[in-house]
């Protein structure tokens, strides 16, 4: 079946040379100039994936992921951003995104992402190392799947998504163990809990999978594309 | 500023005559210097902030005192040319370096001026018309020594003074430009995308679809070096062995041979990816100096305490107009340099409880020191 896009920039011959670049690839796609059309056109389409620019006179890319997870939670979004820096990444990171790319860095990779990008698959990934949760987001991203990635048990509250699997850290700062894991459950009541820790005795409930770090990265992409083949047959 | 100087010796009437009576001087005086040197540093070091500033210095103080001895043989031999005014003007710089306030030059420059007026009283008769001669030479060279000293001091600390100014509209003026520039340079990115995708061939088209794919990579570097530098990116620390990293890093420097011998591993705690760039910035600037015909030697060595890595070049050394601000974003000599290579050196650097310094090499050209605390967890 045909995959449609949205790519949303008020920098329109950008957007438009990235509608063109997917149109090749076989895609339907639609441009945005700004939030507010993005929204409407959202509400009317079901799209396989948004790529959208971050800093947009209105509403920003941010806020725009924001309201839109309300229309449809499961939708892929890949944020380009000229700088890595603005304060609203972590709060597009907490909401959820397939990735998040910085401007003029590779036409390659961001067409490579969408093309791969699955429908209703977010994984939350819980863990305070940030290097480790890098690296996860990004062999997450390339497998196709949404990373909504928290440091906190508080920040979990912005989850607005049923998540198709959760990735948490049994120990993370601020909160005792498996508070995270808990919260989740009571958010989202069934979602598959994969544990990792790095106590090495830990052996975890019979409904979780426990990786002991260092894991097997592929491992737990299989592990999750398994959950992923099963929720789409379902 | 030699014109200055020449200005200021027909001011205060330094002639050939002060010329000679100062070098007649000298035999009579020159036994008495290191009393003089004793005499002004006990006096120096009786204030707290000359103290602070002098002693924060690597240089101690017994070292300090033989630079003064030379700088009294100087006042009295010359010549008084153009190198004479650069040494001189060098001692103002120095004072805006180490933040010493300008009037501790004044009343120095004083106690120098008393000591060595008694210790001439002692070998010629004042009233005599040599001494007289004597006396006013020695008047007359003080003043000039301190007008330049004064003078190089305010040159610089108003220079310091717009380049803070600089530097604080510098960070906002590279994130706003860093992000607009971002925006054209992906519409280019894409088009070029899509250009690459339509089958030609046509070498000419082949060649500048090429270049002007290079030139978007460059350009975004550059962006990415400089909103790199105005931002604190964390430190990502973790062991890092320094002997491997070197070797790699200069292994990606494309430019002229760099000579390395690669001494057993040596641990850090750091940021190897930033370590690594400091590195290549180092060996770029290094090979890009020495040019092709030139060499470039890296050397890493250790104490118990602190690894020390040297670039040393054969180029032409560093020129001395930007030799004060050589670590400052923005200042380069290198033919289309942006400057941010050596800020970012010293940022990282500083970052990871280091320090870096340049120096002349060796090799004939500069050399660049960069120290790391070795002992970072205990």
């Amino acid at each position: 079946m045909t995959r449609r896009y949205l790519v949303v920039d008020d920098n329109i011959e950008f957007a438009e040379n990235v509608a063109e670049i997917l149109t090749d690839a076989g895609a339907e796609v639609s441009v945005a100039a700004e939030g507010r059309s993005a929204l409407a056109q959202l509400r009317a389409t079901r799209f396989d994936g948004i790529v959208t620019d971050m800093k947009m006179p209105g509403m920003s890319g941010a806020e725009l992921l924001r309201e839109l997870r309300l229309i449809d939670p499961g939708v892929p979004v890949v944020l380009l951003s000229a700088w890595a820096q603005d304060a609203q990444v972590d709060e597009a990171r907490r909401l959820g995104l397939l990735a998040f790319l910085s401007k003029a860095s590779g036409t390659p990779q961001l067409i490579e992402l969408m093309t791969h990008a699955r429908r209703d698959a977010t994984v939350v990934l819980v863990d305070d190392d940030r290097a480790l949760v890098e690296n996860l987001t990004e062999a997450l991203s390339s497998a196709g799947f949404t990373v909504c990635s928290a440091t906190t048990v508080q920040e979990l509250d912005a989850l607005a998504v049923q998540p198709l699997a959760a990735l948490v850290d049994i120990r993370v700062p601020g909160a005792t163990d498996g508070a995270a894991l808990a919260r989740i459950k009571e958010l989202f009541p069934g979602t598959p809990m994969l544990v990792v820790t790095a106590r090495p005795d830990f052996e975890g409930e019979p409904d979780q999978d426990v990786f002991h770090k260092p894991f097997d990265t592929a491992k737990l992409l299989a592990r999750l594309q398994a959950l992923a083949g099963k929720a789409g047959a379902a | 500023m030699f014109a200055l100087f020449q200005e200021l010796q027909r001011y205060v009437g330094f002639g050939e005559a002060d010329e000679r009576a100062l070098k007649a001087l000298h035999p009579l005086l020159c036994d008495s210097f290191p009393a003089v040197s004793e005499v002004f540093y006990e006096r120096v070091l009786q204030h707290a902030d000359a103290r602070a500033a002098l002693t924060r210095g690597e240089k101690h103080v017994g070292q300090l005192k033989g630079t003064l001895v030379k700088w009294m043989n100087e006042l009295f031999t010359g010549p008084w040319d153009q190198a004479y005014v650069e040494r001189r003007a060098r001692i103002g710089r120095v004072h805006v370096q180490i933040a010493l306030p300008q009037h501790y030059m004044v009343s120095a420059m004083n106690v120098v001026r008393v000591e060595l007026r008694e210790r001439i009283a002692l070998v010629i008769d004042e009233r005599s018309p040599e001494g007289r001669a004597a006396r006013d030479a020695l008047e007359r060279i003080c003043d000039l020594d301190l007008a330049l000293m004064l003078h190089t001091y305010r040159e610089d600390l108003e220079q310091s003074q717009a380049r803070s100014e600089r530097l604080s509209t510098f960070g906002q003026l590279v994130g706003s430009i860093g992000h607009e520039l971002r925006n054209p340079l992906g519409v280019i990115e894409t088009s070029l995308y899509v250009l690459k995708g339509r089958p030609s061939t046509d070498e000419r088209t082949l060649k500048h679809l090429e270049r002007i794919g290079q030139q978007v990579v460059l350009a975004n570097e550059i962006i990415t070096q400089l909103l790199n530098l105005i931002r604190d990116r964390p430190l990502n620390r973790g062991k890092v062995e320094l002997a491997q990293l070197v070797a790699e890093a200069i292994a990606s420097v494309p430019e002229g041979p760099v000579s390395f011998t690669r001494p057993p591993p040596l641990e850090v705690t750091g940021d190897a990816i930033q370590l690594r760039q400091v590195v290549v910035n180092l060996a770029q600037n290094a090979t890009h100096f020495a040019g092709p015909e030139g060499r470039v030697e890296v050397c890493l060595t250790s104490t118990p305490t602190e690894a020390t890595l040297t670039v040393d070049d054969s180029g032409p050394g560093i020129d001395p107009s930007i030799r004060n601000r050589l670590f400052e974003p923005l200042v380069t000599t290198r033919p289309g340099g942006v400057g941010l290579g050596l800020a970012l050196v010293r940022r990282v650097v500083e970052r990871h409880g280091g320090k870096v310094a340049a120096t002349r090499g060796p090799l004939g050209g500069a050399r660049f020191t960069v120290t790391l605390p070795l002992e970072e967890e205990a």
